[in-house]
Order: structure tokens, then sequence, then C-alpha cells
């Protein structure tokens, strides 16, 4: 476990209830505790409905859980910072905002000037694959393409944590794989700290530093699975035999 | 003898395409050819064979297999005279046709001497009466009376309407306390109460905005309301997780997302504020369009009016033009992505 003393982000034994429309309380998340390092890559892994997605808008400042507490740069977070930022499954793109418009739109949020939003709108677009894009608008763009401009949106802002809900859930298998490899070729970039859910075993391996396990609804982190690959990992690195057994290890920690 | 099936199943997945299958049909896109097809058979793969590596083996053979066929070439985009000829407004062409024909008709049922002229007076004394009206500036006059109280009424009603149909829409306890009496409010038929705004605001401009005012707000509020409870809980989500104020939100997402809605809402109120002036005037009044219909009325002069009808629909037909070119300038953004 990483010392809670030099983690960034820092969830501290998170219980959430939840109330159904019927007045029903539903656990969602029973003593959650993580804590992300500076510039690692973590992976969060369960069953549908664990509470993954929760998890995330928790550590987000996006809802206030039951108890516990989750500090960032060891002060308390009770509401979101531009510091923290979220992808999610859907791209979340507005449809009257070109692709620039929308990658600006965290810089226009937090007052940026002028020349400045477009040195770092322009950078992003670069690494992101969407030179030449910039003028049309999300309803002409692929599936891929859209969440591309979500990924830069995301880190326009130069955030230190980046968390991710399945930012590739709503992908085909193939445009999922290659994203995958750009996400880290991006991620090389910057120095952010991420933290992504996702459902796909092969994905989180591939990624990550290392691989937390859910367990089914309430939620908690039943395993730690560190992955050892050196960086940068390269497509071949999924027909690997340590791969493999880290996968199935994983895959037998779900089930 | 079972007869042989073929089975095709479309699959986007790398693994579980080549875990059930014989053979793969590959389909990709690539820049500039459209599309590249080629068949691979399966390599003879134990089945225990984890699907993984069974992946990794198809894709080295998918790079060693040859193209069997390659499809044509993506559709030529249009010439630029193809593309001039798809904007023209065809249906103006037909305008002055149409005109010319309802023009002939209304002067041939008017000159064969069936109705009185004071029930079907002929066009060219319309026309005649349209040159008088020009000439001594009254006709500018009695439209620009008109206008103002229209769109004086229709800018006090959107201010009032947006507002109050923002809170509506946002905060739960209004719309369950002031939503009856709006409704109650909307429920007053506006030309039964006119003659009472005019007794209280008098006749002049002040009753005449009023009444436009009360027939535009319920539209615009409607709309405010079904446009601000459409945008997105998604988008919500991510302006919050961007640390947005309730200002940015409301300038950078609530605002732009409900334009479609709002736009709407301003198409119906626009005809609507017309509508208000005139019954306004109808009641009473010494100017407007709505005024020359009743004084044309009143000393039996029934090309005036017609004139004065056909004004009012004028007027109604330029505001409404107008606002559809601001609804094709702000939501240009809809056409995008559509062919």
């Amino acid at each position: 476990m990483i010392q809670t003393q030099t983690a960034i982000l820092h969830a501290d034994h998170i219980h959430h209830t939840f109330t159904a429309a019927n007045g029903q309380p539903i656990p969602a998340l029973e003593d959650v505790s993580l804590a992300l390092a500076p510039g690692t890559f973590t992976a969060l892994i369960g069953p549908s409905g664990c509470g993954k997605s929760t998890l995330l808008r928790i550590l987000a400042g996006l809802v206030k859980p039951t108890s516990g507490q989750v500090q960032f740069g060891g002060l308390a977070l009770d509401r979101p910072q531009r510091r923290i930022s979220l992808i999610f499954q859907k791209d979340n793109l507005m449809p009257w905002r070109t692709v620039y418009e929308n990658i600006e739109l965290p810089l226009q949020l937090a007052g940026v000037a002028k020349t400045e939003k477009e040195q770092r709108v322009a950078h992003l677009l670069s690494i992101t694959d969407l030179l030449g894009f910039e003028n049309h608008y999300p309803a002409e763009l692929s599936g891929g393409m859209a969440q591309r401009v979500a990924i830069a949106r995301g880190l326009i802002n130069e955030p230190d944590v980046l968390l991710m809900d399945e930012p590739f859930g709503a992908l085909d298998a193939l445009t999922r794989e290659q994203m995958g490899q750009e996400l880290l070729r991006i991620w090389a970039t910057t120095q952010a700290t991420v933290l992504m859910v996702t459902h796909s075993i092969s994905e989180a391996v591939f990624l990550a530093d290392r691989v937390l396990v859910m367990s089914p609804r309430p939620g908690h982190i039943i395993r730690e699975v560190p992955i050892p690959f050196t960086r940068p990992r390269g497509i071949e690195l999924l027909t690997d035999t340590t791969f493999t057994q880290l996968a199935a290890q994983i895959r037998a920690a779900i089930h | 003898m079972p007869k042989p099936t073929v089975t095709v199943w479309m699959e986007e997945g790398v693994h579980s395409a080549i875990f059930a299958q014989q053979a793969v049909v590959g389909v990709f896109k690539l820049p500039l050819i459209t599309y590249l097809c080629c068949v691979i058979g399966l390599p003879p793969v134990h089945p225990n064979v984890h699907s993984t590596q069974k992946g990794r083996l198809l894709m080295s053979s998918i790079t060693s297999t040859q193209v069997v066929s390659l499809s044509t070439q993506a559709p030529r985009p249009l010439p630029v005279w193809r593309r001039w000829l798809r904007k023209i407004e065809w249906r103006l062409l037909l305008l002055p046709l149409i005109g010319l024909l309802l023009w002939q008709g209304w002067a041939l049922l008017a000159e064969s001497n069936y109705y009185a002229d004071f029930i079907v007076p002929h066009p060219d004394t319309v026309w005649a009466r349209l040159e008088e009206r020009w000439a001594d500036g009254s006709l500018v006059t009695h439209v620009a009376v008109t206008l103002r109280e229209a769109l004086s009424g229709l800018f006090i009603a959107s201010l009032i309407a947006t507002a109050l149909g923002y809170i509506i829409a946002r905060v739960k306890i209004f719309d369950y306390l002031l939503t009856p009496y709006l409704i109650f409010l909307q429920a007053i038929p506006v030309i039964a109460i006119s003659p009472l705004i005019i007794i209280w605001f008098g006749s002049g401009l002040a009753s005449k905005v009023v009444i436009a005012a009360m027939i535009t707000w319920f539209p615009m509020m409607i709309a405010t309301i079904v446009g601000i409870r459409n945008v997105s809980p998604n988008l919500r989500e991510m302006m919050r997780a961007n640390a947005a104020s309730r200002w940015q939100i409301f300038r950078h997402l609530e605002v732009p997302s409900a334009m479609p809605e709002l736009l709407g809402g301003l198409k119906i109120a626009v005809t609507l504020s017309v509508v208000g002036a005139a019954v306004g005037e109808f009641v009473s009044a010494r100017e407007g369009l709505g005024y020359l219909v009743m004084y044309g009325r009143g000393i039996s002069d029934t090309p005036t009016v017609v004139l004065a009808v056909l004004m009012l629909t004028v007027v109604s037909l330029v505001l409404y033009s107008l606002v559809a070119m601001l609804e094709t300038s702000l939501l240009s953004w809809r056409k995008a992505g559509k062919p």
C-alpha cells in the first residue's frame, strides 16, 4: 500500500448509501480506502453496479460520501477542484460548440487569457491527433474522435489528478485498443496521476501500474494487483505470458 | 444429411471474432481507399489456446494476407455549381406565380359583379387605398404604431416569462406554488378582458402593450421551462466537475442548450404579439392597423379593411422571418453531421 503521506488523492474509510425511489437505503460503497501516489496510473475494476462510478464522483468532489473523508493535496475535498479532472464514459461534449470551443471550455471557466488558451488548445489538438478538426462540431465526429476531444478537454487544465470513468466504454473494441495506446502516449507527456475505472481486464493490466479490484455491491476493494511491466508498453505485451497470468489472476478475483 | 449452414457474425472484437469462427472477413477503413476487405482463413489453433494469443496470431496473419477485393473510391464531392443550385430557395420562384394567380382570381371574382363592391372590393381599389395612404404617410404611421405596441409587449413578456420559466424549471417549490396561478392567468381569455385593460390603462400605448404581453408570455414561459428542463444532466455534471459557478452554468450551458426551445417559443410569440396589439386597437385606439380595420368598417370602406388586414399579415410575416433568420444563424450547429 502506498503511504498516505505521499499520496496526492487519498480516500479514507468511505461509506456511501443511496436512497432508492421507494425510500429503501441501498449501500453502494463500504469502507473504501485508497491512496493515489503522484504520477501513477491506477485502474479500478469490478462488476457492473459495484459503485465504481460513485466512488469516482466522490473522489472528484461531486458527491459527498455518507461517511469518510477524501483528501486532496492534504486538504479535505468538499467540492470539485480544477486540479482534478473527470472524464466520463460518454464524451459529454456540447453539441453547439466546435471541437476547439469544447476543448477550450475549462480554460474559459477558469478565466485564462486568450493567447494562453490558444497555445494550450493547439498543443492538445496536436497530441490528441485532432489537428484539422478544430472547427468541426461533435455531430461530425466518430465516437473515437469525440472521446479524444473529451480527453483533450480533460487534460487542458493540466490537472494533477485525472479520474476516468470507463472513458472507452462507448467505443468499439478495435478503436478501444488504439485509444488505450494513445492514452499512454498522451499520459507520458503529462505528470498527471490517473485513476481509471474500466470493465476490461486486459485494458486495466495493459495501462495501469496497479489494478484495484472491487467486490459487487456494496463495493469495497478486495484485491490490489501491482503491474510490473516497464513503460513504454507496446501492443505485443498483450501476448506476454506474465500479462496473461496477471489477467487471469484479476479475472479470478472478480468472479 | 443436415443442410450445411453458413453463419455470418458481425463482430467488432478481434478476440470474440476468432473465438467461434472458421474464417474471418476483415473490413478496414483506410484514409484513401474507402474500404479494404480481406478474407482470412483461421490458422488451425488448438481450442485451448488462450483467445488473446489466438488474436495475436490472427493479427499477424492479417498483415500477410493478400487483399481480396478493393471497393470503389469515396463518392466525389458535388461540383460547385450544383452546390449553389442546392442553396437556391426554389419555393420563392413560385411566389410571383401564386401571387399573380391569387390577384387575378380575386379580380375576376370582383368583376363578376356577383358580390357587391363593399363585400368583395376590386384589388385595384385596395391598391389605390395603399397608394393614397402611402402618399400621405398614414400607412407608415399605422404600421409603426402597431409594430411598437407588439414589440414592446413581446419584450416585456419575454423578460418576465423567461425569468419565471427559469425559476419554475429550476426550483421545485416555485413550480408547486406558482404554476396553478399562472395557468389561471393564462385561462383568462385575453380578447374578453381587453376592454377592462383599456379601462385600466387608457386607450394609448400602455394598454396595447399590456394586451400584447398577456397574449405572448405563456408560450415564452412554457418554452423556457421545457428548454431548461431539457438541459442534459450529464453536461450539468461535467460543468460542476469543472468547478463552474452558477452563473457560468447559466451562461455557457443553460442558455445555449435551451436556445432551440426559446427560439421556437419566440416564433409563436412574435406572431401572437401582433394579434395582441390589433385586439387592443379594436377595442379603443386612435391609430394603428387594428384601428384602421375598425375605421374602414365604420365608414363602410371595405378596401381599407382589406388593406389593413393585409398589412397586419405582412408585419407578422416579417417579424416571423426575422426570428427564423435568427434561428438559422444561432442554431447553425444543428445542421452539422447531417447530409
